[in-house]
């Protein structure tokens, strides 16, 4: 019984231990999107919370095996100077209190992970993809192409948002809905159906990617929440997330998350430079 | 076809045949090369295309269809597979000696060492090229890649050989055909010809893939997507045609390992008393004779696709097509990487705890059950392009594939607690392996969850996770086998203190450099990129030189075993104490593996005082069966 | 499953082997239920224009030559050995034409002006094109069955080279006919 008792108390100690430790990771960023290293989105918070949430459930769970490991290793190890070398003492093939208790606890939890919080999660990130639940969304139709970020504004009769470079550039008022429209094909060699391939569109910051798949149109809805940038974070950027050919690493645009004044300014700079 | 060999005796005609004009090897390359470049020509010439290179795609791969004829034809598939089919009599005489490794053996343990020798070496080889894609990464710029379409035919090529002949070739090609018919007692396989063919398709498969970038620069790594795998350089071509070698090979090794295993089972051997890693390599096997005939289909489809070129998988046809045929294939193929490493646990850990197996109906079960359940989770790989009403059931099932999986988590605890504890190498291994492949594990939780599966695809988190299960879970158990089997394979024993040394070594880099994966992940890096933003740059620069120390880590165990294979200490024939029929026998194995085939009567997994000996043959002829 | 001690009965050896290679034939339809699942996902249920009549003519060509190579397993149990022999001809020839139809179909659709990437022409070419890689496999199964019936002699007893070589031979007529019905049928 001791080493049952031994085992249950250092369980209980390290797994406190470590959700205090975890607690301290969540926490590290604003809404508990330590994982995330922040998170500046609406959809993107949904799945930070699903992370947090699983890391409370693993940690106790990692720390029972592994505890088991090291417990085993350190308590039931022969050693070299012990001149036993017949078998264990204790000799038991089942234990149907144990077995039962891992079934039961192991079928509960996955069932249980898989409502909350995949399913509640997905049922957030639905009603975010509704239309209905995204007024006065702004729309972006975004293109990719081997290899480039192309993005338009058609309310606003912009073809290509280029900033002072001449780069791609995706420029978004904070706090309202966007509706990014994703295609993938070459707008300059529209009669190559050939080299329309995969792309994967992510805002690491935003915490959500969408593939982008030749001949389909995608939409995705999401609210930017923070004003940042890719020059104060570089996980605000759009980074191809999906292997697209040699020019896939440096398939990236720049983003701004700008207030709705800003955004104005821009939107008469982009019309002003004629893009 | 042809197991038989004709019963015409012409001794003088066999004499003849015994002395064969060339070693087989050099023979099998000659022929290689004739058949490629006779059948290019002739592919050239029946369409001909003006200004077309000497090797055009159609020719390549004609070619290489020759050349594989051509080179199986050579390594002795002529006189041994394809004479005796027309009633000509087989060569009765192979070689002996270091020679038989290179030459066509029927032999299952020469077979199954040959598998090793190519696993092995490509292991290292593959590793190689990994260890030249941590250096590229240790710089946020170009330093030895100079061009991403040269990085990213390293990555696939790394991930195609570490898949098809490494991860699931080392421990049922290699480990199971050594060790599964002395484990059921038997004194051959039932198709010890197509085995000791399929031997000679790795070798193609893997000159095919490392030869690729030749034709020209793929880019989709191991999984090659479409469309982009239409569009890229022709090496495409020889990453289908290779993984076709490959997986011809796979698909063999379980054909003849599952027959083997239905029908040469020795007395006493019932279901219920088969050993768990036995277990392992049938529901493994079933695995491949389902799936890998559906991904050598998706890939010639594929191939058809980039040559002709038709339409399948791009823009006007289903680009996702690929992707579902891929992972219907390609979850299952993980299971296959690592149920054989599940299995070996406990199959191990018994023996080192001298401690009767716990619950191991609820072991074979999880097996099993994994199998069942490994065809249902495809489309987990397709979170971020699939309909939100497939969600919810792909997740589910994902989910639920947990459960039988730590059943083999659920025998190896029950088994260690208030063990005996033997704290040898192959059990250190075996830890080591449970603890890594927790990691795995429990991070496919977090990728199992589709909003958080949503940011975390295709960023090194999953690199991490996949690299976990892959390295931590079968990597470490094939070594745990090595060093268990190493006085069975050569009669010599390891040295318990390189052997730890090893163990600790690689167990404290692979973790120091794979964790990084997911923080890497977690903090925006992407796959696929040789190029990253600079922040994460210090991180990278970290991760690779742990990875650098993990690969000397390996090159140490590799070293330590060669060692112990040729010079290390001998053993007793069955130094521990096992129960399992292989070290009922002489360590090495005779031809043809017992003198008496020996009865089972009772379970291998009980352990106590007061058990009597499972096998019976032991006290009919007076102790071991006598080693010839 | 009955296990025998030392294992070596013929008979039982012979099943191991006879199972084994059921196993290998199942394993394959997996090829052809892939593709087929390819044919609907690209092309749905569309029929494309090839002609029905060829495609009966060849199940029917097909349909009889497997009943014939396997009447030659008959034969032999008879002791009958040129018949056998004969009858792998017949059932050669049968498959021979059979398979000289499919390309005669590949040459008219080509000469038809139709674009090849049609999606059912695409589908088309590619399924008929792993079943006649089958049937040459197939084809070369029986002629050496047949060469090496005649040279060591088959008996009651002691067939198998000819029974696989049948039993593959039905296969790639089943193959077919799955085929028939995908394309000129469903």
């Amino acid at each position: 019984m001791s080493d049952v008792v031994i085992f249950g108390i250092l369980w209980i100690v390290f797994s406190v231990l470590g959700e205090l430790g975890a607690k301290a990771w969540v926490d590290s960023a604003p809404q508990g999107s330590g994982p995330y290293f922040g998170v500046a989105s609406n959809v993107g918070l949904v799945g930070v919370h699903a992370f947090d949430f699983l890391v409370w459930v693993a940690l106790p769970i990692f720390v029972f095996v592994a505890l088991m490991i090291v417990f085993s290793m350190v308590r039931f190890h022969v050693r070299k100077d012990s001149p036993a070398t017949g078998d264990a003492p204790a000799q038991f093939r089942n234990n149907k209190a144990f077995v039962g208790i891992w079934v039961v606890a192991s079928i509960l939890i996955n069932v249980l992970i898989w409502l909350h919080p995949n399913a509640s999660g997905l049922e957030t990130v639905f009603a975010a993809q509704a239309p209905q639940n995204n007024p006065n969304a702004l729309v972006v139709d975004v293109t990719a192409r081997q290899w480039e970020w192309i993005f338009s504004y058609p309310q606003y009769h912009i073809t290509q948002s280029l900033n002072a470079a001449g780069q791609d550039v995706l420029y978004l008022p904070v706090n309202r809905p966007v509706k990014f429209v994703l295609r993938s094909y070459d707008p300059f060699h529209a009669y190559d159906y050939q080299i329309a391939v995969i792309h994967g569109f992510w805002i690491p910051a935003f915490g959500i990617k969408l593939d982008v798949v030749p001949g389909e149109t995608r939409q995705l809805y999401l609210t930017p929440t923070k004003l940042t940038s890719t020059e104060q974070n570089p996980m605000t950027r759009v980074q191809c997330s999906e292997v697209c050919g040699p020019g896939h690493p440096y398939m990236e645009a720049n983003v701004h998350v700008v207030t709705a004044a800003q955004f104005a300014a821009w939107v008469k700079g982009q019309q002003a430079a004629g893009n | 076809m042809a197991q038989r060999q004709a019963q015409v005796p012409s001794p003088p005609e066999l004499r003849a045949k015994a002395r064969r004009p060339m070693v087989p090897v050099f023979r099998a390359v000659l022929w290689a090369t004739i058949g490629f470049v006779v059948i290019n020509a002739m592919a050239a010439w029946l369409d001909p295309s003006p200004n077309s290179p000497y090797l055009p795609a159609v020719g390549a791969v004609a070619g290489w269809f020759g050349g594989l004829i051509g080179w199986l034809l050579g390594i002795g598939g002529y006189e041994h597979v394809i004479r005796p089919m027309f009633g000509h009599p087989a060569p009765v005489s192979h070689s002996t000696g270091w020679r038989q490794y290179f030459d066509f053996s029927t032999n299952h343990k020469v077979i199954g060492t040959q598998y090793l020798i190519f696993s092995t070496a490509t292991f290292f080889w593959a590793g190689l090229i990994a260890m030249a894609m941590r250096f590229q990464l240790m710089s946020w710029r170009p330093t030895i890649f100079q061009y991403p379409q040269n990085y990213l035919n390293a990555v696939g090529i790394h991930g195609t050989l570490m898949m098809f002949t490494v991860a699931t070739v080392a421990m049922i090609g290699g480990l199971g055909n050594y060790m599964v018919p002395l484990m059921i007692g038997a004194r051959e396989t039932v198709f010890p010809k197509a085995s000791g063919l399929s031997i000679w398709l790795v070798p193609i498969g893997v000159m095919t893939v490392t030869m690729s970038p030749l034709l020209g620069n793929w880019t989709t790594g191991w999984r090659g997507y479409e469309p982009l795998a239409a569009s890229d350089g022709n090496g495409m071509l020889f990453y289908y045609l290779g993984v076709f070698a490959l997986t011809t090979s796979s698909l063999i090794v379980s054909l003849n390992l599952t027959t083997t295993i239905i029908f040469k089972r020795t007395k006493g051997m019932t279901w219920n008393r088969l050993p768990i890693f036995v277990w392992g390599i049938l529901t493994v096997s079933l695995l491949n004779i389902i799936w890998l005939p559906e991904i050598q289909a998706a890939f010639i489809i594929s191939l058809l696709d980039k040559l002709i070129p038709f339409n399948f998988f791009n823009a006007l046809g289903q680009p996702l097509g690929y992707a579902e045929l891929f992972w219907l294939f390609g979850h299952p193929e993980v299971y296959i990487v690592v149920v054989p490493a599940l299995a070996m646990w406990n199959e191990l850990l018994p023996v080192f705890t001298r401690k009767s197996l716990f619950a191991r109906p609820m072991a074979v079960l999880g097996l099993v059950f994994v199998m069942m359940l490994s065809g249902m989770v495809w489309a987990h790989h397709m979170f971020t392009n699939m309909r939100f009403s497939e969600m919810l059931p792909f997740s589910f099932f994902t989910e639920m594939i947990s459960i039988p999986t730590g059943f083999a988590y659920l025998a190896a605890i029950g088994t260690l607690w208030k063990s005996r504890l033997r704290l040898t190498t192959p059990a250190l291994l075996v830890l080591m392996s449970m603890f890594n492949f927790l990691i795995g594990g429990l991070t496919g939780l977090f990728l199992a969850d589709v909003p958080a599966n949503l940011q975390l695809h295709d960023t090194f988190f999953v690199v991490g996770h996949f690299h976990y299960t892959i390295i931590g879970g079968m990597v470490f158990s094939w070594m745990a086998a090595m060093y268990y089997w190493l006085p069975k394979f050569t009669g010599r024993t390891y040295s318990e203190f390189w052997g730890k040394l090893g163990a600790i070594w690689v167990f404290i880099t692979f973790n120091l450099t794979f964790s990084n994966f997911f923080i890497l992940g977690l903090r925006g890096m992407n796959r696929w990129v040789s190029s990253y933003p600079h922040y994460l740059m210090s991180e990278n620069f970290w991760t690779s030189i742990y990875a650098f120390l993990l690969g000397a880590g390996f090159l140490l165990n590799l070293v330590h075993i060669l060692w112990a294979w040729n010079a290390g200490p001998k053993v007793k024939e069955n130094p521990w104490e096992a129960k399992t029929l292989e070290w009922h026998t002489s360590s090495p194995p005779p031809a043809k593996n017992f003198d008496v085939l020996p009865e089972v009567v009772g379970s291998f997994y009980v352990y106590g005082d007061q058990v009597p000996e499972p096998v019976a043959a032991a006290s009919q002829i007076g102790g071991r069966a006598p080693s010839v | 499953m009955g296990i025998q001690n030392g294992n070596d009965d013929p008979a039982y050896v012979l099943r191991g082997v006879r199972t084994g290679f059921g196993v290998f034939l199942a394993s394959q339809t997996v090829v052809f239920i892939t593709i087929i699942a390819v044919r609907f996902l690209m092309a749905y249920g569309s029929v494309g224009p090839y002609s029905q009549a060829l495609g009966a003519v060849i199940t029917v060509l097909m349909v009889a030559s497997a009943l014939v190579a396997r009447t030659s397993r008959q034969a032999v149990k008879n002791g009958d050995l040129s018949a056998m022999a004969g009858r792998l001809v017949v059932a050669l020839a049968l498959g021979a034409a059979a398979f000289l139809l499919v390309l005669l179909e590949w040459v008219a659709l080509r000469q038809s002006g139709i674009a090849m990437t049609t999606p059912t022409l695409e589908v088309y070419f590619t399924l008929t094109g792993f079943w006649l890689l089958y049937a040459l496999i197939g084809g070369f199964l029986l002629i050496a069955a047949r060469a090496r019936g005649l040279r060591v002699g088959y008996t009651a007893a002691s067939h198998w080279d000819l029974e696989a070589a049948t039993y593959f031979w039905t296969f790639v007529a089943l193959a077919w006919i799955a085929v028939y019905l995908v394309l000129y049928v469903l």
